[in-house]
């Protein structure tokens, strides 16, 4: 039967995922010698091959990370999942064993209702991603959220895949700017929060670390006690449904070593999301320090 | 706020180029391989941005020697040049942008449409790239189809008849005359495929392969290699042309520090890097700053931190 045949050299070509239960099983244990759980964001095929060789835990694809590498602010594009799914070849092609997570959309109006998300977790579990991660997401924008949530094209809906991907058992880490936001994916099971201190600040092309306005939590946290205060509400808000979920946070003025390290010492979060801190920031500097010496070169005499 | 990306004319690049000679500094071409990489070649001083077909490649950490072991159709690969040319514009201001052309392309019979196109996109002008002028066997089979090496010297020579800045890559003397007769603006002497960092060529000597026996002149070379590369091709070009711009790429020209060395040997007007001035640094970078983060420890506070359980 062709059928049957096809199916067999079809079982033995599927690629390899790690279980969820693996993948929090390493973090734990790491979590447990003080090592913090290190992941990063990227959006091109060199930033993740270096992301691999420095054993970092995780590897995020999402669309913003492509307007980093265009030389601009780190900017949403609309239509984001016919950027972020097609660079799955690209950055596999430099990844073989560290767990790679699907940045998706949540709301794309393509995977409309039950039936559609669970077309979205299909397409991407599918091509080949070990995880999925919530963005681009509604979290920053109260009033978007209320107004999209009665489309079913809201907040509501990214507590849905993670209830989704739990009964599935996937990995999943939401982004989460609120303690109820933490609580809410908490409690649909998410095996990881990160918590989100708003667009991160620093480098070429940084966000400006201004006040920020009401019903937003966008704009970075730009002082550093009050940026750890955020963190850590968030952290305990989420550990209170779950004590064992795992805390990895991410932007604001949490944007290089010193920082982060400072972080470390004045939150109980479990890990870090390197995303401008990984693929901007440090890029943006190596290549400004090359540059600059390659114009210093002169001519001889 | 700018608005929009300055063009330049062929003689105001010339001018600009013959001004760096007049100062005795040399010139820097960055090849960018993606916006980002433009943008600070640009704010860092670079007097020319160059754009591949095969420039994308390197950036998704792909090999630099897989980009030259291939036939034909990168006018048409996935983010050619044409693709990235919003892209690079996008982040350039005041500074040339030369796009690479493949002149052997059989999608573009037409030579003279592919030189329109690439103006029409915003590119102030030309070079041969990717090309065949390397690997001599290669040359006999595709101009034996009509697709080949002949072509890049017809591009070269058409764009300056038709007043648009061209710079060709040369590998071999003979070629560099030619080009010079032509009317290249510049000629960048290639000394084959860059090397450094774990995408670069293989090290010199490391590799069984009888390179000039097989005709090919890619093969990784050290900075006196390099340097002599640079001197062959600027003396025969300037045999023809004795103003010949010359500009020297690839082989160990992979920092700042070799970059000086080869100025200090030879005699050519500066040099085009890419790899250089993103895989190098970037990959540097990255590698020492994961390892640091991974090196920080959780607060003793952490729930999950158990130390006396361990």
């Amino acid at each position: 039967m062709e059928g049957t045949e096809r199916t067999r050299i079809l079982s033995q070509l599927v690629e390899p995922m790690p279980t969820r239960k693996s993948i929090v099983d390493n973090w734990m244990a790491q979590i447990k010698m003080g090592i913090p759980i290190i992941y990063a964001g990227c959006s091109a095929g060199i930033v993740a091959k270096y992301a691999e060789w420095a054993r970092l835990d995780a590897i995020v694809v999402y669309e913003t990370g492509l307007s980093r590498h265009w030389g601009m602010p780190t900017s949403m594009l609309a239509d984001p999942n016919r950027f972020s799914f097609p660079m799955y070849e690209e950055i596999r092609a430099q990844v073989d064993t560290t767990p790679l997570i699907a940045g998706v959309e949540c709301y794309d109006a393509r995977f409309r209702g039950e039936r559609g998300l669970r077309r979205m977790v299909k397409t991407v579990i599918e091509m080949g991603y070990d995880g999925i991660q919530n963005f681009p997401t509604l979290v920053f924008l109260e009033p978007t959220t209320r107004l999209r949530d009665p489309l079913n094209m809201g907040w509501e809906r990214e507590v849905e895949l993670v209830s989704l991907c739990d009964e599935l058992d996937i990995f999943t880490m939401w982004y989460a700017c609120t303690p109820e936001q933490a609580q809410d994916v908490a409690r649909a099971g998410a095996d990881a929060i990160v918590p989100h201190a708003g667009w991160s600040s620093g480098g070429i092309v940084g966000a400006p670390t201004t006040e920020r306005y009401p019903n937003t939590r966008i704009t970075p946290i730009k002082d550093w006690d009050e940026a750890c205060k955020h963190v850590q509400e968030i952290t305990d808000a989420a550990r209170e449904v779950n004590p064992k979920i795992i805390s990895l946070s991410h932007g604001g003025p949490f944007i290089d070593i010193e920082s982060v390290k400072y972080m470390f010492e004045n939150t109980t979060t479990d890990g870090f999301e390197a995303a401008s801190a990984w693929e901007r920031v440090p890029v943006e500097n190596a290549i400004t320090e090359a540059m600059s010496k390659f114009r210093a070169v002169k001519k001889k005499k | 706020m700018t608005r929009m990306k300055t063009k330049f004319s062929r003689v105001q690049i010339l001018d600009k180029l013959g001004k760096k000679i007049k100062d005795k500094e040399p010139i820097f071409v960055g090849n960018a391989s993606a916006g980002m990489i433009a943008k600070n070649a640009e704010k860092n001083g670079a007097d020319m941005i160059s754009v591949h077909s095969w420039g994308k490649f390197r950036y998704r950490g792909h090999p630099v020697p897989l980009s030259t072991l291939w036939w034909s159709g990168s006018n048409e690969m996935k983010d050619n040049v044409f693709d990235v040319a919003h892209e690079m514009t996008n982040a350039l201001d005041n500074v040339p942008l030369i796009g690479g052309l493949e002149a052997y392309d059989a999608l573009f019979r037409h030579t003279d449409e592919l030189l329109d196109k690439a103006i029409d996109f915003g590119y102030d002008g030309i070079q041969n790239f990717p090309t065949h002028g390397g690997y001599i066997p290669m040359r006999w089979l595709r101009d034996a189809a009509g697709f080949g090496f002949k072509r890049e010297m017809e591009m070269i020579k058409l764009a300056s008849e038709k007043d648009i800045f061209s710079m060709a890559y040369t590998f071999w003397p003979d070629d560099a005359k030619e080009f010079a007769e032509n009317g290249a603006d510049v000629i960048i002497a290639h000394a084959g495929w860059t090397t450094g960092g774990t995408t670069g060529a293989p090290k010199p000597g490391s590799v069984d392969f009888d390179w000039d026996g097989e005709g090919f002149a890619l093969q990784p070379k050290d900075v006196k290699g390099t340097i002599k590369v640079a001197n062959d091709i600027a003396a025969a070009a300037r045999k023809v042309n004795p103003k010949q711009i010359v500009l020297i790429a690839g082989g160990s020209l992979n920092s700042p520090e070799n970059a000086q060395k080869i100025m200090d040997g030879s005699n050519v007007d500066g040099f085009e890097v890419g790899h250089a001035i993103d895989v190098m640094p970037i990959e540097k970078e990255l590698i020492r700053i994961g390892k640091e983060y991974k090196s920080l420890e959780l607060h003793p506070d952490n729930p999950n931190y158990r130390p006396s359980a361990l």
